[in-house]
């Protein structure tokens, strides 16, 4: 009785932040007919027009192709950033030596506009691991300092418990810290992944190697206006959908401890 | 069950909270130690659980180095791991210990009926009362079947009615385990001690030792005095 009253705390604003999402689809597609109605302008296709580019480009030319080529990359990158974000974020938080000099260099460098970097990038790590490589770093900044804040936050109470127990630093990080560290990190992470969808768009129309982000730079030097906005579209979509997932996954935890 | 803290010395920086501190509690009985708040009673329960290292001095279990493991440590607050649900708490430390499944979940039950926590064990910490939280981390210290059990102020902020179980839960607990709490509550230590340890500092020091029961009731204005002598 009691889990699913729990479940429905969970599901209930879920599934109204997804009503609130489809009225302001229909709001934004409303508003955007009638403009197209009444400018008439080639750069402001007809929703229809646009949805069913959308729906030709997925089905029978290289859009899918290419999501799946976009998708690899924001993963890849994810995962990187979250493996170097959590173990150098928490070398911050827990290490003197990286408190002391670790810490401030994240810190430092956390408001360099990291996307600048993307043609050092290309020399240094080639035509297809500077989009990874820049996306990871940008990534990586909101999961580091999330990992070291919310590392640094925790009681230590809790660890004196697991010592009392007799149990190991394994045990710590298992039972302490990283559990500790995942409601700031799903945040950082939500935070870090919106921000993904944009660079890799930056960084694929960089240098046209395939992906939602080329798809969209080909098709706005071709006057594609109708590709151009199915391309924003389905990258927004996905990133809406990547936000959605961690913020259900978060809130889920979240209620459970806090 | 005899555990000796002997010249212990500890401090942080300038600020000195043992000096040649030595005290000795025994078994099968609830030691209680009692003084105001900030005396270092805190301090001396996590010298003794080794979370904490002493400057110098000892504390022996029974004549020898104590174990590792051997501890069950109730802090004041944050007793209970917030993501791990009543029983998964309890279940910790059998799980560090590598304790087997079946073995492990017979123990657990066991405690959590001992606790009258049986029926708290799918729920997270949160949605618990402060009296089922303390109530739940002994039980993981009866579960994890230490011979020696350390708490700290364990009814602060507390029901009459939650405390009251506590204290019923703690005297049957001292029967067969070395149990030492830290209290600044007067009542308390007259209402549940068999022995009353008066800690006064700084440094500190035990400034008197006393049975609890009848005899600590007649004596409550020296203990008033001896308290506030801080």
């Amino acid at each position: 009785m009691v889990s699913v009253k729990e479940d429905n705390k969970v599901i209930l604003p879920a599934l109204k932040s997804i009503g609130y999402i489809i009225i302001a689809l229909m709001l934004v597609s409303t508003l955007w007919e009638l403009i197209a109605l009444t400018t008439v302008k080639p750069y402001v296709p007809r929703v229809e027009s646009i949805l069913s580019k959308l729906y030709i480009e997925l089905s029978q030319g290289r859009l899918l192709e290419d999501l799946m080529i976009t998708m690899r990359r924001v993963l890849l990158s994810i995962l990187l950033a979250l493996i170097s974000g959590v173990v150098l974020g928490l070398i911050s938080a827990r290490v003197s030596l990286g408190y002391k000099i670790l810490r401030p260099v994240i810190l430092a460098t956390y408001p360099i506009p990291h996307v600048t970097l993307i043609p050092i990038l290309l020399w240094i790590l080639g035509v297809e691991y500077s989009k990874i490589g820049v996306i990871s770093l940008i990534v990586f900044y909101p999961i580091a300092i999330s990992t070291m804040e919310w590392s640094l936050r925790t009681p230590r109470d809790y660890e004196y418990l697991i010592e009392t127990m007799g149990g190991s630093f394994y045990h710590k990080l298992r039972y302490v810290i990283i559990p500790s560290i995942i409601p700031g990190l799903l945040t950082g992470l939500r935070i870090a992944t919106s921000t993904a969808y944009a660079v890799v768009f930056i960084a694929e129309s960089f240098v046209l190697t395939g992906g939602v982000g080329a798809y969209i730079e080909e098709s706005w030097h071709r006057l594609d206006y109708a590709g151009v906005y199915a391309g924003v579209i389905l990258l927004s979509a996905t990133g809406i959908a990547t936000y959605t997932i961690i913020w259900l996954i978060e809130n889920a935890y979240r209620r459970r401890i806090e | 069950m005899r555990l000796e803290v002997r010249d212990l010395t500890f401090g942080y920086d300038s600020n000195v909270i043992f000096n040649g501190f030595s005290v000795e509690f025994k078994g099968s009985r609830l030691n209680v130690i009692l003084g105001p708040n900030g005396v270092g009673k805190s301090t001396l329960l996590k010298l003794i659980a080794g979370i904490i290292r002493p400057h110098s001095g000892s504390i022996l279990f029974n004549g020898e180095s104590i174990l590792k493991g051997s501890i069950a440590y109730i802090p004041q607050d944050n007793e209970l791991l917030p993501w791990l649900t009543v029983y998964g708490n309890v279940e910790l430390p059998l799980r560090i210990a590598g304790v087997n499944g079946d073995v492990r979940r017979m123990r657990v039950l066991k405690a959590l009926e001992a606790t009258d926590t049986l029926h708290l064990s799918s729920r997270y910490p949160k949605k618990l009362s402060g009296g089922e939280r303390k109530r739940v981390a002994i039980a993981r210290a009866l579960a994890s079947n230490t011979p020696i059990l350390l708490l700290d102020e364990p009814t602060a902020n507390i029901d009459p009615a939650g405390r009251e179980i506590i204290w019923g839960i703690l005297r049957e607990v001292s029967r067969e385990r070395l149990v030492i709490t830290a209290t600044h509550d007067i009542s308390e230590a007259l209402i549940i001690a068999d022995m009353i340890y008066i800690m006064s500092g700084r440094p500190a020091s035990i400034v008197e030792v006393l049975s609890g029961g009848e005899e600590a009731w007649s004596q409550s204005r020296r203990i008033i005095k001896l308290y506030y002598r801080h």
